[in-house]
């Protein structure tokens, strides 16, 4: 009883000593004139190493001291009071504190600025709940800006897969109405050209939904890659085989070259067999009439590289950072009046991904383009 | 009627006379530093203040990070306002970084300015071989984590209130809105711009006459890099301030005044 009535009646100075909050007092200039010794502990420092000796922003970090400077001593001289602001306070071992301090000025019956008095709080634990709610927010930010994005490439992405598909349904449509009315369809020729030419531009809407679902798939992360062991040869001269009809339309040469008669490697085939489908296809549709496209196969104990190379306009600096993009819209034109989605060479990007390989074109402008995709060993 | 430039940087005209103060505040405040220095001018100068763009009240929607990813796009504002203005004669007083965009303005549209009043400038604040700017560039980093610590005081909405200033009621009233309240990611992006920025090759093809203001210890714009500036504009002259800290005009306001006011007799 005795003792709790000596603490009620503790002296001011007792009072002012002991918190568990720092105070202390200093001139204008910053130099510390009275300090308690809760502050003193925090501080690790004496008394006699600090009064009338050192400034409070000696105390804070370099970039503490700067926005001290910049900031905290404008505020004060201006407004006469500070309040909440956060400095890390380092103590004689280095040891950072995270402090919040009000700060008031006090000044003479004329106004002049005598000193001013802070109130010290050790924040430790708040300053981690203020990082964390700062960490939230910034991944909120992150996340927004993401999801915006991808908005905006979805809307693009629709907004050209309309397109093009409205362009081949108004064919379609023109020529069904030709064919309703007999209107220009005077012999049986005219007939069965507009009929073809349906069926040419149904298969391009069927190509472009195909895609689209497929690089929605691709993109989903629901395509896996499923390797086997195989004869990579095997399977890259199976695929070129199916193209040599088209090739041979064009009156172009496709010759394979591989540095093995045999190459097993570990991959899954159908997605290897898609990856050469297009870019072979866009090889033959992209060269000049009897031109040759050559495909190389080669490997080490580290990588499979197949390297397509085409003789057609090649691919301009400008279209060469759209070139894996989704409905790119390149300056480069098929050669031979076919058709592109314009989603290939991003399906194609998709898949070696998936793959966990690596796709890209070098080209010089005018003297064609080679395609390099590149698998690892797994 | 205020224009774009002058609603974009929030400017302010007060008082009368032929020549013209523009006055330009640096890092982390706003035009409201100037108001122990104005007064002192009113009856003898037309006083221009502003806000950079991101500082005070100025038009936040204004902020482009590309433009204002160096001090040149500060200074084009700056020549914005002069021409809006029709401002000629005019005394450019810069505190801290805006020193150099002040000597920016200066250097590019001579005709417009009559002379250069620098307040603690530093060409740059890193240290640069021989060149002791007084900062090492994690200092830098420390600055910018401060500003992220601070970030919920920056942008609250928390109006300081106003000790002992009952004899200026208006002050008090203006001062509750947005003293020193920036925004916090333009403050982070300013602070970057202002101190890793490095004008030291600009110095030499300022030709006004130019003052520059030096506090006796200042750890922002130390002694040393007053000297280096003074050693590096031709014909400028250098005044060393008692007053100490990188803010004269809010700690020394009758020094800073005298100092200006000598300068702009002599020139």
């Amino acid at each position: 009883m005795q003792e709790i009535e000596r603490y009620i009646n503790e002296s001011a100075e007792e009072l002012y000593n002991n918190p568990y909050c720092g105070y202390f007092t200093a001139l204008p200039d910053g130099i510390i004139v009275k300090i308690n010794d809760t502050l003193l502990q925090w501080l690790q420092r004496e008394r006699a190493e600090v009064v009338g000796i050192v400034r409070w922003q000696d105390f804070l970090t370099m970039g503490g001291k700067m926005y001290y400077e910049t900031h905290f001593a404008p505020m004060l001289q201006m407004y006469g009071v500070v309040k909440e602001i956060n400095m890390d306070v380092v103590s004689k071992t280095g040891a950072k504190i995270p402090m919040l301090i009000n700060a008031v000025q006090v000044k003479d019956s004329e106004g002049n600025v005598l000193l001013s008095r802070s109130v010290v709080i050790d924040m430790t634990e708040r300053k981690e709940y203020e990082r964390e709610l700062l960490l939230a927010k910034k991944y909120a930010e992150d996340l927004n800006e993401r999801l915006t994005e991808s908005n905006r490439q979805l809307n693009d992405l629709i907004q050209m897969a309309v397109h093009d598909l409205k362009n081949p349904l108004h064919g379609l449509r023109m020529a069904h109405e030709m064919l309703q009315s007999m209107n220009g369809v005077s012999a049986e020729a005219d007939r069965l050209g507009l009929l073809s030419g349906n069926i040419a531009a149904i298969d391009r809407m069927t190509a472009l939904i195909t895609n689209l679902l497929e690089l929605n798939e691709l993109e989903q992360g629901a395509v896996h890659s499923h390797p086997e062991v195989l004869d990579v040869r095997h399977l890259l001269e199976g695929v070129v085989q199916d193209y040599r009809l088209r090739a041979e339309a064009k009156h172009i040469t496709l010759k394979t070259s591989s540095n093995a008669d045999t190459v097993i490697w570990r991959l899954d085939s159908e997605l290897f067999e898609q990856v050469l489908d297009n870019l072979l296809s866009n090889a033959i549709k992209y060269s000049p009439l009897g031109g040759v496209v050559l495909v190389r196969l080669t490997s080490d104990s580290r990588s499979l590289r197949i390297e397509i190379q085409d003789q057609g306009a090649g691919v301009s600096p400008e279209d060469m950072k759209k070139l894996f993009g989704k409905f790119a819209r390149l300056s480069a034109r098929p050669t031979g009046g076919e058709h592109s989605t314009g989603l290939g060479l991003s399906i194609v990007k998709k898949m070696v991904e998936a793959m966990n390989g690596k796709v890209w074109c070098e080209s010089e402008e005018g003297k064609g383009a080679t395609f390099i995709v590149e698998l690892p060993q797994i | 009627m205020k224009t774009n430039a002058t609603l974009r940087n929030n400017v302010s005209t007060e008082g009368h006379g032929d020549k013209t103060l523009l006055f330009v505040h640096g890092y982390g405040c706003d035009q409201n530093m100037w108001r122990f220095i104005t007064p002192a001018f009113r009856d003898s100068y037309r006083i221009v203040l502003m806000d950079h763009v991101g500082s005070g009240k100025s038009d936040v929607s204004a902020y482009s990070v590309e433009k204002y990813s160096s001090l040149q796009g500060y200074a084009d504002d700056i020549i914005e306002i002069c021409t809006e203005l029709s401002l000629q004669n005019v005394t450019i007083v810069g505190h801290s970084v805006s020193s150099m965009i002040a000597m920016l303005a200066a250097t590019q549209h001579p005709s417009l300015f009559e002379s250069v009043i620098m307040v603690c400038p530093s060409p740059r604040y890193i240290n640069d071989g021989d060149y002791i700017g007084g900062f090492a560039p994690c200092a830098i980093d420390e600055l910018l984590e401060s500003l992220d610590s601070n970030y919920l005081g920056w942008s609250s909405s928390i109006a300081p209130v106003i000790m002992g200033n009952a004899d200026k009621p208006e002050l008090a009233q203006e001062l509750t809105e947005s003293f020193c309240r920036n925004n916090p990611a333009i403050a982070k992006h300013f602070a970057q711009v202002t101190f890793l920025g490095d004008n030291r090759s600009d110095l030499a093809n300022l030709t006004a006459p130019t003052l520059i203001l030096q506090c006796s210890s200042d750890m922002i714009a130390p002694l040393q890099v007053g000297r280096y500036v003074h050693s590096h504009i031709a014909g400028s002259t250098l005044a060393v301030l008692q007053a100490t800290g990188h803010c004269p005009h809010l700690s020394a306001p009758s020094e800073t005044i005298a100092a200006m006011k000598k300068f702009l007799a002599e020139h």
